[in-house]
C-alpha cells in the first residue's frame, strides 16, 4: 500500500490570463508521502495545491487524485474534494459558527452523516490538536493559532487521504508557529500524506521525504531534505535558500 | 384663524386608530417577509450561472427601482385584473410592498454578499460543500449581519410606504386617517396624531430589529 499512487499531475500548464503561473509541472505524490514546497513569492506553489482541489481550474495536462481524473464535472470535483483537505494562510473559519459548528458543518451537509457522529468526530479531531476545551466559542475568541489547528481540525473531520497546506503558519505571531507546526509534525506521524506549502525550513528537515523547489511556475529541484539542503544542485535554488536560512 | 383645536375627536376614533396601527403592522411585517425572500433568492439568482436568470433579476431591480411605488400599485390593482389577475387590496398591498422592498433587498444583500471575503467561499468549497451549501451556510449570515442597519432601514422606508396602499383602500392607517377626517373635518388633529402614531410604529420595529440582531447576529468578530 505505501506505492499507491494518491496524486499525480502530469505536465500541468496554468495560465492567469497572459500570465503563466505553472509550466510543465510533473508531480506524482504517493500514500503516506509528506511533501514540502517551496520558493519565491510568485513562483506557482500556492498555485500548484490549489489546483490539486480544483480551486483553480488548469487549462493543459492532466490531474488524477485517488483514482479520479479532476475534469470540468460536478460530480468529479466533488469526489477529490471530500478526499482532499485543505488548511489555508488565513484560516478561514466561519465566524458566525462555535468551534464545534466549524467542525460539524460539511461532514453533516457534503458527506451527510448524522448530527450525534459528525460531533463526536469533531470533538475526537478537536481533541487531537488539543484544543478540545474550546469548542463551544466562537474564532475571534482564539488566538492564531488555536484558529489554525482548529482549521487542521475541520479538514480532518471530512477524514482526507491528504491534507494540503497553504504556508499555515505565514499569518502568524512568531510565538504560535510551534503550535501549529507541532500539530503538523503529530499528523505526519500518523502517516497522513501532506503537501505543505511553508518556509519552515526546520519543519521540512524534520518530516518532509521531498523538498521540493519553485520558480516562476516551474518545479526545479527536488530531493530528500539532507541532500537538498546540503548539496542544491541549481544556482537558482541556492540562492533561495541563501536568502530564507540567513535569517535563521 | 378662528381654529379651535379639538382633540376629542381622535379621542373617541382612538380604537378604530389602534385597529389601522395593526392593519399597517400587518401590512409591513408580511412585506417585510415577501420582501426577504425576494432580495434572498434574487441576489442567489443574480450570482446564477444562467445568464437569462441573472438578466430576470437586473431587469426586475431597474423596473422597480425606477419606478414610482403609486404607480406599481394601481399597476397590480387596476391593471392586472384586465388579464385576469383580481386580488384583493390587502393581497395586493403586500404584494406590492415585498415585491418593490424585494428589488431594494437585492440590491443592499448583495452588497453584503460581495463584502465577504473570497476565503470564507474557497474554505466551504475546499470543504466538499456546494455552491449552494456554500451561500446559505457560510456566506448569508455574515453578508446580512454586515448590511443589517441599512437592510432595517429600508424595511422601515417599506413601512412608511404601507401608508401609500390606502390609494387601493387597503385597510391601515393612513386609510382609517382619511376616513376619520372626511366624517369630522377635523383635518390639523387627525393627521397630527397619526403622525405621532407612524412614529410609534418606526420605533417598535426597531426595537424587534434590534432583538432579533442580538439574537442572531451578536457572534463575536475581532
Amino acid at each position: 500500500m505505501q506505492d499507491q499512487i494518491l496524486i499525480e499531475m502530469k505536465r500541468v500548464q496554468k495560465w492567469y490570463g497572459g500570465y503563466q503561473a505553472l509550466r510543465d509541472v510533473d508531480l506524482t505524490v504517493r500514500k503516506g508521502e509528506k511533501i514540502v514546497l517551496c520558493g519565491p513569492s510568485g513562483s506557482g506553489k500556492s498555485t500548484l495545491i490549489r489546483c490539486i482541489n480544483r480551486l483553480e481550474a488548469i487549462q493543459q495536462g492532466s490531474i488524477v487524485v485517488n483514482g479520479h481524473r479532476l475534469d470540468d464535472s460536478i460530480k468529479a470535483i466533488d469526489v477529490v474534494r471530500q478526499d482532499v483537505g485543505m488548511v489555508f494562510q488565513s484560516f478561514n473559519l466561519f465566524p458566525h459558527m462555535t468551534v464545534l459548528q466549524n467542525c460539524m458543518l460539511a461532514p453533516i451537509r457534503a458527506r451527510r452523516i448524522g448530527k450525534a457522529e459528525a460531533e463526536a468526530t469533531a470533538r475526537k479531531y478537536l481533541e487531537r490538536v488539543r484544543i478540545g476545551d474550546q469548542a463551544d466559542k466562537y474564532p475571534a475568541q482564539l488566538s492564531g493559532g488555536q484558529q489554525q489547528r482548529v482549521a487542521i481540525a475541520r479538514a480532518l473531520c471530512m477524514q482526507p487521504k491528504v491534507m494540503l497546506f497553504d504556508e499555515p503558519t505565514s499569518a502568524l505571531d512568531p510565538e504560535m508557529v510551534k503550535e501549529v507546526l507541532d500539530t503538523m509534525i503529530g499528523l505526519a506521524n500518523d502517516g497522513m500524506t501532506m503537501i505543505c506549502v511553508t518556509h519552515e525550513m526546520g519543519f521540512a528537515r524534520q518530516v518532509a521525504d521531498r523538498v521540493i523547489f519553485m520558480a516562476e511556475g516551474h518545479i526545479i529541484e527536488e530531493g530528500a531534505p539532507d541532500v537538498f539542503f546540503r548539496n542544491p544542485q541549481h544556482a537558482r535554488t541556492r540562492q533561495f535558500l541563501g536568502e530564507i536560512l540567513a535569517h535563521h | 384663524m378662528g381654529y379651535t383645536l379639538d382633540f376629542s375627536v381622535v379621542w373617541q376614533a382612538l380604537p378604530a386608530l389602534l385597529w389601522g396601527c395593526l392593519g399597517t403592522l400587518g401590512l409591513a411585517l408580511a412585506g417585510m417577509t415577501l420582501a426577504m425572500i425576494i432580495g434572498v433568492a434574487g441576489v442567489a439568482a443574480r450570482d446564477s450561472k444562467a445568464a437569462w436568470l441573472r438578466a430576470i433579476v437586473i431587469g426586475f431591480v431597474e423596473i422597480v427601482r425606477n419606478t414610482p411605488f403609486l404607480v406599481q400599485i394601481f399597476f397590480l390593482f387596476f391593471a392586472l385584473p384586465l388579464i385576469g389577475l383580481k386580488l384583493n387590496p390587502t393581497a395586493t398591498a403586500i404584494i406590492a410592498l415585498g415585491v418593490n422592498g424585494g428589488a431594494y433587498a437585492i440590491e443592499i444583500i448583495r452588497g453584503g454578499v460581495q463584502s465577504i471575503h473570497q476565503g470564507q467561499v474557497e474554505a466551504g468549497y475546499a470543504l466538499g460543500l456546494h455552491k449552494g451549501h456554500v451561500f446559505r451556510f457560510i456566506v448569508l449570515k455574515p453578508a446580512l449581519r454586515a448590511i443589517y442597519p441599512s437592510l432595517t432601514g429600508q424595511f422601515i422606508m417599506l413601512t412608511l410606504t404601507s401608508s401609500i396602499c390606502s390609494a387601493v383602500s387597503a385597510y391601515e392607517l393612513t386609510s382609517v386617517a382619511q376616513r376619520i377626517e372626511s366624517d369630522t373635518f377635523r383635518s390639523f388633529e387627525v393627521y397630527f396624531s397619526v403622525t405621532f402614531l407612524y412614529l410609534a410604529i418606526s420605533w417598535l420595529l426597531m426595537l424587534g430589529f434590534a432583538v432579533i440582531s442580538r439574537r442572531f447576529f451578536s457572534y463575536p468578530t475581532r
